[in-house]
């Protein structure tokens, strides 16, 4: 127990010793996690983003003009039977002009609307919104309802979605690869402070080796450094993206807010809650931080104190 | 027990500075290793401390053949051990205190007992008023002490002194070698080297001469004369005798009890480490 407290105190008073170094590492182990957790975050809302739009939207299905009420009747029976529907809402071509109303004209959709007075101009737009059990068979769904003679139109969230999809693609791919030279550039840093913090320490070291230290007492006091500064490396990220998030939040709130478009972008466009993104990063920037500096140290001492 | 047998040991150099050495020493015996600067004292040491591996022959000590010894059995080994390094070998970033307290944290020994222990050695080597000091804020002397008081620390059964009083001035050098010798009566195993003849002489113990790597004379023990000094009664063995010893002050009793966080209360400058005899004389400490 006092040999661990020991090797605990000894580790830190390295730190001290090497503070330089140390800050060098923590700040790039810092850089790291901290950009981990950004595309974490933006990789993670444009996923939730996709996956609302996918939702929230649904497959809407216009028809002929020719088509009867019958026709469509059996129809929408032929879709429920055929399965993976969750519901399927007839929209009757005057309360589509009212949501249309609303969501582009807002405040003034009465005024605006008057011009158009009785006559609809959406008359033919009686529709369908389909909306799906599981949204990973919407392109097959698609296909099934195009098969109707009588659907003259399917519009459903695959542009947005399949647009934010491969942007998200993107920017995973290139924050893994930020994230991997970072996570490089950080352990090649930690284990040199630990190299150093070994050479620095190479005659004491020896002399404990005489006087009969085990290896352990030798080696802990740099695993006990170089996972100290991991642990500080993932702390500092963790702290500013949780001051960061919350004002993102607001942020993106308050422009959708202004805006005033479209309701289902409203419902689309928000940010996850801070509460949903931030454990799992949390966790995951704490495991890796720690972890490399644990490991780093923990295979760079090894090496250089061969007994 | 220590036996060399037929042991030589070349250094990488192809220097050849022990050849053909057999000796053999007893458990509680103590001995001299004296001999021309070069000659192969420190080499013996350092066979005996595992420092060094023999190129030929057999190093055994307490039952250890240090030839086949694991790796991982060393350290345990080496703690059998007290040694004096000719050149000190001082943990440089740490306080006296600390020096001294590490051979005993090697050991696993708890904070209580470092606590206790490590101011007695303090006192025993006449450092009580340097203890918060650095190794470079000590005379050569003073070092040397701290060296002796690391190697005594965990009453090993072996100590190994290598020129243990060479920087001392003579009223040191008679204490410290009264303590060894003191230490060798409780049944501990001492190995001196010196180049003092006359330290030889006046203590007439066994004598191995080595010249040029041999030896080259072994005079065994005289009876010796001297009275027991008054160190005997602080120096308490590891394997305790049945009776207490004569102990004129206990070092718990005028010695605060001791926090590591906090170093500064431990002692007051009233220990006179010139005059390690005036300690005795003391009231209790004042302590923190
Ligand atoms: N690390 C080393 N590498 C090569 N040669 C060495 C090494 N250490 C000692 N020697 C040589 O081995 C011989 C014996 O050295 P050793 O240190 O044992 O002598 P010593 O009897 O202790 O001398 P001194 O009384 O001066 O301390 C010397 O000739 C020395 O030069
Ligand atoms: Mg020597």
């Amino acid at each position: 127990m006092s040999a661990i407290l020991y090797c605990f105190r000894q580790g830190l008073s390295n730190l001290r010793r090497n503070f330089l170094f140390t800050a060098a590492s923590a700040a790039t182990i810092a850089a790291c996690i901290f950009l981990f957790c950004l595309f974490y975050s933006i990789v993670m809302n444009v996923q939730h983003i996709a996956y609302q739009a996918e939702t929230t939207i649904g497959i809407t299905v216009f028809f002929n003009e020719s088509a009867t009420m019958e026709e469509k009747e059996t129809v929408r029976r032929e879709i429920e039977e055929h399965g993976g529907v969750r519901e399927i809402v007839y929209k009757s071509a005057d309360e589509a002009w009212e949501s249309f109303k609303n969501d582009y004209f807002g405040e003034h959709a009465e005024e605006l609307a008057a011009a158009f007075a009785d006559d609809n101009p959406l008359a033919q737009s009686d529709s369908f919104e389909i909306f799906l059990e599981n949204i990973e068979d919407q392109e097959d769904e698609v296909r099934y309802i195009r098969s109707f003679d009588i659907v003259r139109e399917v519009n459903y969230a695959n542009s947005v979605v399949s647009a934010l999809r491969s942007l998200n693609r993107v920017i995973y791919a290139v924050s893994l690869a930020i994230i991997v030279i970072l996570f490089a550039i950080s352990v090649f840093l930690i284990s040199n402070t630990i190299s150093l913090a070994a050479h620095f320490r190479k005659r004491e070291n020896e002399i404990m080796k005489l006087i009969g230290a085990t290896n352990f007492m030798i080696r802990a006091p740099f695993v006990v450094e170089g996972t100290v500064i991991g642990l500080i490396g993932a702390l500092i990220p963790l702290i500013l993206i949780r001051l960061i998030y919350g004002k993102a939040e607001m942020y993106v709130a308050d422009r959708i807010q202004n805006t005033g478009s479209l309701s289902a972008l409203r419902d689309v466009a928000q940010l996850l809650p801070f509460g949903r993104v931030y454990p799992m990063m949390a966790l995951a920037g704490l495991v890796l931080g720690v972890g490399m500096g644990f490991v780093v140290s923990f295979f760079t001492i090894r090496k250089h104190l061969k007994v | 027990m220590i036996e060399f047998r037929n042991v030589s040991k070349t250094y990488d150099t192809g220097n050849r500075a022990v050849r053909n050495i057999n000796l053999r020493i007893e458990d509680g015996e103590f001995v001299f290793f004296t001999g021309r600067s070069g000659s192969g004292k420190s080499t013996l040491i350092r066979l005996i401390t595992r420092e060094l591996k023999p190129t030929e022959g057999e190093v055994k000590v307490n039952g250890w053949d240090l030839g086949r010894i694991r790796q991982r059995d060393i350290p345990k080994y080496r703690r059998s051990l007290g040694v004096v390094f000719q050149d000190f070998r001082l943990l440089n970033d740490r306080s006296v205190f600390e020096n001294i307290a590490f051979a005993q944290r090697v050991i696993g020994a708890s904070r209580r007992e470092i606590r206790e222990n490590v101011p007695e050695m303090l006192k025993l080597t006449g450092l009580s008023a340097k203890y918060k000091n650095m190794p470079f804020q000590l005379s050569g002397g003073e070092q040397q002490r701290v060296a002796i008081a690391r190697a005594l620390v965990n009453r090993p059964s072996v100590i190994l002194a290598d020129e243990p009083t060479g920087n001392l001035d003579e009223k040191n050098s008679r204490e410290i070698m009264n303590l060894l010798l003191d230490i060798n009566r409780m049944g501990t195993t001492v190995i001196v080297i010196t180049h003092s003849r006359e330290l030889v002489s006046s203590v007439g113990r066994r004598v191995v001469v080595l010249d040029r790597g041999t030896i080259v004379e072994d005079r065994t023990a005289v009876a010796e004369q001297r009275p027991i000094s008054t160190f005997f009664s602080e120096y308490r063995p590891k394997p305790k005798p049945a009776g207490q010893p004569h102990r004129p002050v206990s070092v718990e009793e005028d010695t605060a009890p001791f926090d590591e966080d906090d170093e500064d209360d431990w002692l007051d400058d009233d220990y006179d480490d010139d005059e390690p005899e005036a300690v005795e004389e003391q009231k209790g400490g004042t302590g923190g």
